[in-house]
């Protein structure tokens, strides 16, 4: 029989707070705007020293890419696509967690969700951005690209885009995720930059500045209720679209290879495997940035361990999907009695690139695995070294997928190897600048927690029992 | 001369403002019967302060109950079921996502429909003689031109494309979103304090009785404004420091 009546503590139990610390809604503001009121530390300004580093050294690379051409990288015939779309596909996969968290998150009302989801939209953003830097520089003449992508009349006759590539349906996919994360994202920050805009108080120069540029960027947001009421709805309606976007997206970026005729490429199982992997990936990295940004801003009351034991959990699960998606493209390489099926899995695990699909295996499948324990899901030292892990591993899956269904073609005297040259290191490290770049400027100038989103799921002094509204 | 000039300039200017205001005002009058309710404006009348939000949920209620009208709320954060408490009826927002949808999804439909068949010269015989507008049917697998399931990923795609960023379109229009220099009433509201506001626009406005019926309310800094002057009205409940 259900019992009637609970006592405080009961309650604490049955339905543990969200937000730790006893905070009430004052400490909110104060806690999560405070990285932002004082200089940066040592440590901001050393990470950011790297960053900008390597983003510099993007800028180089691309430059010399351009004025020297495609022939400083690896990719040759037959592997033409080399560690540009590696780690396009790395990207854009990394930045699906965002947008399941904020968007799918919200559709089934994970109220957890509210202390990770701005962090974790700010990531896929700079995500899909540094992943959209790689086919761009990959046509090697960026410039024309203006003019493939409209069907404008041109002087070359007939020569219009293709609608049935779906190289084509990617740039459409990629374009609509990343402007409409880009809105949903910003639209979620119009409270919050209105809040640190009535926090500002000085009349020097430099805080008449900021409140000036909070103005701007909070679009005269006050709190209307009639405002709020369009807002929610909004949001809601942002939500219901970017669930379904979120699994076109990495669908439609492994059409890309699952409607080639390539062996090892044409799987029917490839979408689910890729937005699987996907989600894998991006929780991953979510893991990596926020154990080190709850360390250092001291959020830990907001982003507790529960929210990190609960990401480790999809880690696990989605890390299992991606093995049982391994484990069934070799059963019907045997299954289906396709030759150059059977011998491009066998030359994957055994062949010249073993090494990179048993790093694959074991940081994907086997890393994972430890999150049975709770004790091991609860440690965040443990965490942050499995999801290094989980992002090693995810990008030498599509290392794998790439590279090792191409170096051996249909003719054995096509057949290559792929080396990366200094270069494609250079390349792919520069992105790694330019996402941690954008992350550290996300962490010094906007709110890295959703305030009023908190503010939700705290218990009101004057609310009955229980928690939510 | 100057004179007359001088005159004629000073008539010319407010019959100008009018012009160019009243299809702006129209606008937003029509724009207020289509979706119920829209932000609204307002720099005279009184606001008091409440420190939860069960409390200012009731406040709505007692306002709404007494008969002001064009009342508002403003909170730190979404309050549930606040718009209801005030009257107010949920937001018709959705529709702007449906049409703009659908129109995201004629467009991808026409947009490959021309690339992929002959559209441009079937119904524009003139351009025929242009080669360089006719369409580009690819024969693949000798599967027919008009071949709609290819066609879905853009479809859905342009179809969110559309969608999304009209209502948000929607959303900076109905809530008033392109005023960027709006002077809060006052700087805790985005903090932890939920403001009711009664503009002297409101039904049964008078400024003692809205004062007393606040100070029956239990709102704390109970102040009047007018424009960009606040002055407190004495007798409302203290606010904790």
């Amino acid at each position: 029989m259900a019992q009637a009546t609970y006592t405080e503590e009961e309650l604490n139990e049955l339905h543990p707070p969200l937000v730790e610390g006893g905070k009430v809604y004052r400490d909110v503001n104060d806690d999560i705007v405070r990285p932002m009121d004082t200089f940066p530390t040592k440590l901001w300004w050393g990470a950011f020293a790297v960053a900008a580093g390597l983003l510099t050294l993007l800028f180089v690379e691309i430059g010399y890419l351009i004025a020297t051409g495609m022939g400083i990288v690896g990719v040759n015939v037959p592997v033409s696509w080399g560690s540009f779309i590696i780690t396009f596909v790395f990207w854009i996969g990394i930045g699906h967690a965002g947008t399941l968290i904020s968007a799918v998150l919200y559709i089934f009302r994970q109220q957890w969700r509210t202390a990770i989801n701005r962090s974790a939209e700010a990531m896929t953003i700079f995500a899909v951005a540094s992943a959209g830097i790689f086919p761009i520089i990959h046509v090697g003449r960026p410039w024309l690209v203006l003019l493939w992508f409209p069907p404008i009349p041109n002087e070359r006759g007939t020569l219009w885009p293709n609608f049935r590539s779906p190289l084509l349906w990617d740039l459409f996919a990629i374009s609509t995720y990343l402007t409409i994360s880009l809105v949903f994202w910003y639209l979620g920050l119009v409270p919050d930059l209105a809040a640190v805009r009535d926090r500002i108080k000085g009349s020097d120069f430099w805080n008449k500045f900021r409140k000036n540029a909070y103005s701007i960027l909070s679009l005269g947001w006050v709190g209307s209720a009639r405002s709020w009421s369009h807002y929610e709805a909004t949001a809601m309606i942002l939500a219901g679209l970017s669930a379904p976007l979120v699994l076109s997206v990495h669908s439609i970026v492994s059409f890309d290879f699952a409607t080639s005729v390539i062996p090892g490429w044409h799987t029917t199982i490839f979408p689910p495997y890729f937005v699987a992997g996907a989600i894998f990936s991006g929780f991953g990295m979510v893991l990596t940035l926020l154990i080190i940004m709850r360390e250092l801003f001291n959020l830990k009351d907001y982003i507790t361990i529960k929210h990190l034991e609960n990401m480790a959990k999809v880690v696990t699960l989605t890390g299992m999907i991606v093995g049982l998606a391994y484990a069934t493209e070799f059963f019907v390489a045997w299954y289906s009695g396709t030759e150059a099926e059977a011998f491009v899995f066998i030359n994957r695990a055994f062949g010249p690139y073993w090494w990179s699909y048993w790093i694959m295996i074991s940081c994907n499948v086997i890393s994972p695995q430890i999150f049975w324990f709770k004790k091991l899901r609860t440690n965040p030292m443990v965490l942050w070294v499995v999801s290094i892990f989980v992002n090693i591993g995810m990008w030498f899956e599509r290392y794998v997928i790439v590279v090792t269904s191409l170096h051996r073609d249909f003719l054995p005297s096509s057949w290559d190897e792929y080396v990366m040259t200094i270069h494609d290191y250079g390349i792919m490290l520069g992105s790694f600048g330019l996402f941690f770049t954008l992350f550290l400027l996300f962490c010094r100038f906007l709110p890295t927690i959703a305030m009023a989103e908190i503010k939700m799921v705290m218990k009101s002094k004057d609310a009955a029992k229980g928690y939510g509204h | 001369m100057k004179e007359k000039l001088d005159k004629f300039l000073s008539e010319l200017a407010p019959k100008m403002d009018a012009f160019f205001e009243a299809p702006g005002k129209s606008f937003f009058a029509a724009l207020d019967r289509l979706f119920e309710y829209t932000y609204r404006e307002t720099t005279k009348g009184i606001y008091g302060l409440f420190d939860s939000p069960e409390k200012i949920s009731k406040a709505a209620k007692a306002t709404f109950a007494k008969g002001y009208t064009n009342f508002d709320c403003l909170t730190p954060f979404p309050v549930h079921g606040l718009e209801h408490d005030m009257g107010l009826k949920r937001s018709r927002i959705p529709w702007i996502t449906f049409f703009a949808g659908l129109t995201g999804l004629a467009v991808a439909f026409g947009l490959q429909l021309t690339v992929h068949e002959q559209i441009i010269p079937r119904i524009f015989p003139f351009f025929d003689g242009f080669p360089n507008l006719r369409s580009y049917p690819l024969n693949i697998g000798g599967k027919p031109t008009y071949a709609w399931p290819a066609m879905v990923p853009i479809l859905f795609e342009l179809t969110v494309l559309l969608g999304g960023h009209t209502t948000v379109a929607g959303l900076i229009l109905l809530a008033k979103m392109y005023k960027p220099f709006r002077k809060p009433l006052h700087p805790e509201i985005t903090n932890d304090k939920f403001c009711l506001w009664v503009p002297a626009d409101s039904a049964n406005y008078s400024e003692e009785g809205v004062a007393a019926f606040m100070r029956e309310l239990g709102a704390q800094d109970i102040t009047k404004v007018d424009g960009d002057n606040q002055s407190p009205v004495g007798g409302g409940a203290a606010a904790p420091a």
